[in-house]
């Protein structure tokens, strides 16, 4: 199994993006605490992997909340006994409405933006500052965190991306180089991971407007849309000895868009 | 990705020859995507092959890769051949114009 004898922590695990990370994880043997906001979604995905013989522990987490961040390293700790592998999936998309109309610049609320930024950006900071100490005394371990396509160019509000998501998830980009160059020379890698289009609960709404699926798979090269499961493969490459010499790079998992 | 002085071993054709193979790679992607042919790049930074030798085997030439690394190390023809089979498998069905570049954080910096 490719994560035999690892511990990850995944924020935002109980659903979507996070949830297939977690069950994959368990299936390749690491035991996973799934950190989320979703405390039923997040108990259930716990004794479902749990009933499988994999080994699960949920614990709430608001990723904008430092000490519920120490909490949640400290549950990896006390109860499997290190930390390997943090995945920064937490997130929130656009808009409350699920990218539906999102704001140009103009018309975005400062209210909006730094709710974004405070999610998207300083909640992958939090992570780390949190993470760093238990890897250290694991001696090293990798943390993935989740970007977006949305970091690398430009998205209009067309797309869905307001200019607040496209900040915070290139803020994620360079944090992670940050955080690469800083904890390297402690065995320490970070890797960003960029999504194109995915079904999940963040991009429901926008992919059910009519035209809208068919829409996004004709601008991907790939021409369909991505899975939870297609992100949670490249996680687990990331995660994994694998990739050991692999560290502040970002790995675009969109179909080809960005690549246009 | 970046260009690298001659002292370290590299020429301005082979610096060339790889940018063209990074965009020649996304337009392979572009236009073989819809028939379900995916194409990506892989960017190896120091790695200990033949290729390699002359340059790691001069004086100070391993030390100056080492530095070059966040990861303090020279990477192994494992380390690439890892990356070349997720990308090739369907793991990575989704992944096509893109670039993996696995060199212990050099180009990060």
């Amino acid at each position: 199994m490719r994560l035999e004898g690892k511990v990850a922590l995944i924020s935002g695990g109980a659903r979507g993006q996070g949830a297939a990370e977690a069950r994959l994880f368990a299936r390749e043997g690491a035991a996973v605490v799934i950190g989320d906001l979703l405390d039923e979604e997040g108990l259930k995905l716990e004794a479902e992997i749990r009933e499988l013989g994999g080994r699960a522990t949920y614990v709430h987490l608001d990723v904008t909340e430092q000490d519920q961040w120490e909490n949640a390293v400290s549950r990896a700790v006390d109860q499997y006994g290190k930390l390997d592998v943090l995945v920064n999936n937490a997130g929130i998309g656009s808009v409350a409405t699920g990218g539906l109309d999102a704001p140009k610049i103009d018309g975005t609320p400062v209210e909006l933006w730094d709710r974004i930024l405070e999610v998207n950006s300083k909640g992958v900071f939090l992570g780390t500052k949190a993470a760093i100490s238990a890897m250290r005394a694991a001696g090293g371990g990798s943390i993935i965190n989740i970007s977006s396509i949305a970091g690398m160019v430009g998205l209009s509000p067309a797309n869905g991306a307001a200019a607040a998501y496209g900040a915070s998830k290139g803020s994620v980009r360079l944090l992670t180089k940050s955080t690469a160059v800083q904890y390297g020379p402690e065995g320490i890698r970070c890797n960003s991971v960029h999504p194109g289009f995915i079904e999940t609960a963040m991009t429901e709404l926008r992919l059910s407007q009519p035209g809208a699926r068919e829409q996004a798979a004709a601008e991907t090269p790939i021409r369909r849309i991505g899975t939870v499961d297609d992100i949670a493969n490249g996680v687990l490459f990331l995660a994994s000895d694998e990739s050991s010499f692999m560290t502040g790079s970002e790995m675009v998992i969109d179909g080809g868009w960005t690549a246009q | 990705m970046v260009a690298i002085a001659p002292g370290n071993g590299r020429s301005a054709a082979y610096a060339a020859s790889k940018g063209s193979v990074r965009l020649l790679t996304k337009s392979t992607a572009v236009q073989y995507g819809p028939e379900g042919i995916r194409c990506n790049s892989v960017h190896p930074g120091f790695i200990e092959t033949a290729m390699t030798q002359p340059f790691l085997s001069q004086p100070g030439g391993r030390e100056w890769g080492i530095a070059q690394a966040a990861l303090n190390r020279i990477g192994t023809v494992d380390d690439i051949a890892n990356g070349v089979l997720f990308l090739a498998s369907d793991e990575s069905s989704f992944m096509t114009g893109s670039e993996m570049v696995i060199d212990a954080g050099w180009i990060a910096q």
